[in-house]
């Protein structure tokens, strides 16, 4: 699915990825844990194309494709869905309408026919349960006036219209409480399969309480310094990460 | 050689144009001429025209026997109602009089405006038109401007909505790509007692074409006057529109959608002047400003002494899609009374580049993403349009000014 091969990246000068290594395979849920500032952001940040970061070396192939070559609709027309730390609320941008506009692209670049008016609305009746999104959210400007509850719900809503081949959720569990918590992470679990995988990057445990990861990462520093199942996820829960930073600079 | 050193731009300009057929009357025309003499074109000194220049009037090369007929149908926006084909600045082959349109004339209503594009206006004026509404069905009239010839288009234009009467006038201009013409309108709204009138202009103009128009509008009491202006395209585009509410219980509202690129100017200045008690105004002008492009908006609001209780509002909101587009936009507000409550607003910035991003990670391009921004934008001027057949038309040419 994606495989990330010694990525190294700057912002204004500054290196935030120091060799980052990571490979996730079809059917794969996994987590990327790590303190504030260890890069967490900035990995999900390139993956979606964002210019403000340089890359000085590194690779990443996405579905046999070089990632690092393509705009940020490209890869989404690829397939890597990107749920937003802070999703953006535009005023006067209906939901339903951009994601009609984005699924007819998505299928153009797939030189496969637009969705049918009928079809459609049929797909934003049934996806908006997924995540319990009232229909009228669904049809209303995109996350104007939305709680953060919302905001994040109608992140998933999305990626449940847009069906990605590669889901990265960037910190999706910050500001929620604990019910919205459990509807997104349903949302995520109903959406899993065998041909789709997760990136799943949280700075706390207990998203992984409901959506339960395959392979737990630690990122610090730049870099994968550890890798384990989801045990690793409740003992960093109970120590907090400054034993990892500790055994780091002893390694 | 003298004369040349006394030749007023004007006096040039005027060597262009054919003096017009319509009866005149000797004192109006005198009244004409000598404003003319005494004047030149605005330059920067003059405040109304720091940031708009008319020097190129000059070189455009005008056609003085432009064709009247057309072949094609004309480019209506309305699917019902009357219209008036105006090809090349005249009325077309075939149009009669019939009650509340009058285009045939034995002498002109006599109505003087101080500028000198409205004295050049009279002396060359190429048709006038007379709409009349006297009953509340609403009727609408579309006036279609035809430009398809480089040439010298001097419409005037009377429209009188009666005491108690309704009416929705569409004023179209339509020119070809590439036309450079001339266009200089002087338009006289009267809103009678207890009527309501809507007014939808349209400049689709030709790339080079220069388009200066004056409405004068004057409001009786509890009436209520609409204009929407929509400057789709031309080389300049410059409107002045002046709203005297001479009565009480009145509402206006002014609204205006602009799309510019390449290296169109477009000017808009309006003036509301509230002369008496108890009325509201509302004014929304939007636009998005691409390429070399210059927008100019000068909001006036004026409230008289004892003009009390007036709640007018103002705002221009400009998005730039370009490094190199301009925009100066001044909002002005004269209060001279002291129960009022006033606002304006100005503001300029670029599309947000976190929703074209947003929007280009769920897979719209680049140019979907902005497309979509700025449909947004200009969507709240045209919600507040009512004719539909107008809204959809301009969402249209928002469209098109994308896909080009």
């Amino acid at each position: 699915m994606i495989e990330i091969i010694n990525l190294h990246a700057n912002i204004e000068g500054k290196e935030i990825l120091k060799g980052l290594t990571l490979t996730v395979k079809a059917g794969e849920v996994h987590a990327i844990m790590g303190p504030n500032g260890a890069g967490k952001s900035t990995l999900a940040s390139i993956l979606a194309g964002r210019e403000e970061y340089e890359i000085t070396s590194g690779e990443v192939t996405f579905e046999g494709a070089d990632l690092l070559e393509l705009s940020t609709e490209e890869r989404a027309h690829l397939g890597l869905f990107l749920a937003f730390q802070y999703p953006v609320e535009i005023p006067g941008v209906s939901n339903v309408n951009f994601l009609r506009t984005a699924i007819n692209e998505i299928r153009e670049a797939k030189g496969e026919d637009s969705i049918s008016a009928k079809e459609f609305m049929a797909m934003v009746r049934e996806k908006s349960k997924i995540v319990e999104l009232d229909s009228k959210l669904a049809s209303r400007s995109v996350n104007e006036g939305f709680s953060g509850g919302e905001k994040k719900r109608n992140e998933i809503f999305q990626m449940a219209m847009l069906n990605p081949k590669l889901a990265v959720l960037d910190e999706t569990d910050s500001g929620l409480d604990i019910d919205a918590l459990r509807i997104v992470a349903k949302g995520v679990n109903t959406l899993k399969s065998a041909d789709n995988a997760s990136i799943v990057i949280t700075h706390y445990q207990r998203l992984l309480d409901y959506i339960v990861p395959d392979f737990v990462h630690v990122l610090h520093d730049g870099k994968i310094v550890k890798t384990g199942n989801k045990e690793l996820a409740l003992e960093l829960e109970e120590k907090g990460y400054d034993w990892i930073k500790e055994e780091t600079q002893v390694g | 050689m003298e004369d040349l050193l006394t030749q007023t731009k004007f006096d040039r300009l005027r060597t262009q144009l054919n003096e017009t057929a319509l009866p005149l009357t000797e004192v109006a025309k005198q009244r004409a001429q000598s404003l003319l003499e005494i004047s030149d074109f605005p330059t920067r000194k003059n405040e109304a025209w720091k940031y708009t220049n008319v020097n190129g009037l000059n070189k455009l090369l005008l056609n003085a026997s432009a064709s009247k007929s057309n072949n094609k149908p004309a480019n209506t926006i309305s699917n019902n109602g009357r219209k008036v084909h105006i090809i090349n600045g005249h009325i077309a082959e075939g149009q009669t009089d019939t009650p509340g349109i009058k285009t045939s004339w034995d002498s002109l209503p006599e109505r003087y405006t101080e500028s000198p594009f409205d004295a050049l206006n009279l002396l060359y004026c190429s048709c006038a038109v007379e709409l009349t509404f006297d009953d509340s069905e609403n009727k609408s009239i579309e006036l279609v401007f035809d430009n398809n010839h480089n040439t010298a288009i001097f419409p005037r234009l009377f429209i009188n909505c009666k005491k108690g009467s309704k009416g929705t006038v569409i004023l179209n201009f339509q020119g070809a790509e590439n036309n450079a013409s001339f266009i200089n309108a002087s338009t006289y709204i009267d809103v009678g007692e207890n009527a309501n009138l809507s007014i939808h202009k349209i400049q689709k103009n030709g790339n080079d074409t220069f388009d200066l128009q004056r409405e004068y509008v004057n409001q009786a009491a509890n009436s209520s006057f609409t204009m929407n202006t929509f400057p789709l395209s031309g080389r300049l585009t410059r409107n002045d529109l002046l709203i005297n509410v001479n009565g009480s219980n009145c509402e206006t509202f002014m609204n205006g959608a602009y799309t510019l690129k390449g290296k169109s100017h477009c000017d808009n200045h309006t003036t509301v002047d509230h002369k008496v008690a108890n009325c509201y105004s509302k004014e929304l002008y939007k636009g998005v400003i691409d390429d070399r492009a210059t927008n100019v908006f000068n909001g006036k609001v004026f409230v008289r002494k004892d003009a009390q209780k007036i709640n007018a509002f103002q705002s221009n909101a400009n998005i730039l899609l370009s490094e190199t587009g301009t925009v100066n936009s001044k909002p002005e507000l004269e209060i001279y009374a002291d129960d009022v409550k006033c606002s304006h607003g100005s503001t300029t910035g670029q599309l947000d580049d976190e929703a074209v991003f947003y929007l280009r990670s769920r897979g719209l391009s680049e140019k979907s993403a902005k497309e979509l921004l700025v449909k947004a934008f200009l969507g709240e001027v045209l919600e507040a349009v009512e004719n539909e057949e107008v809204s959809s038309y301009v969402e249209e040419q928002i469209e098109l000014h994308f896909s080009k």
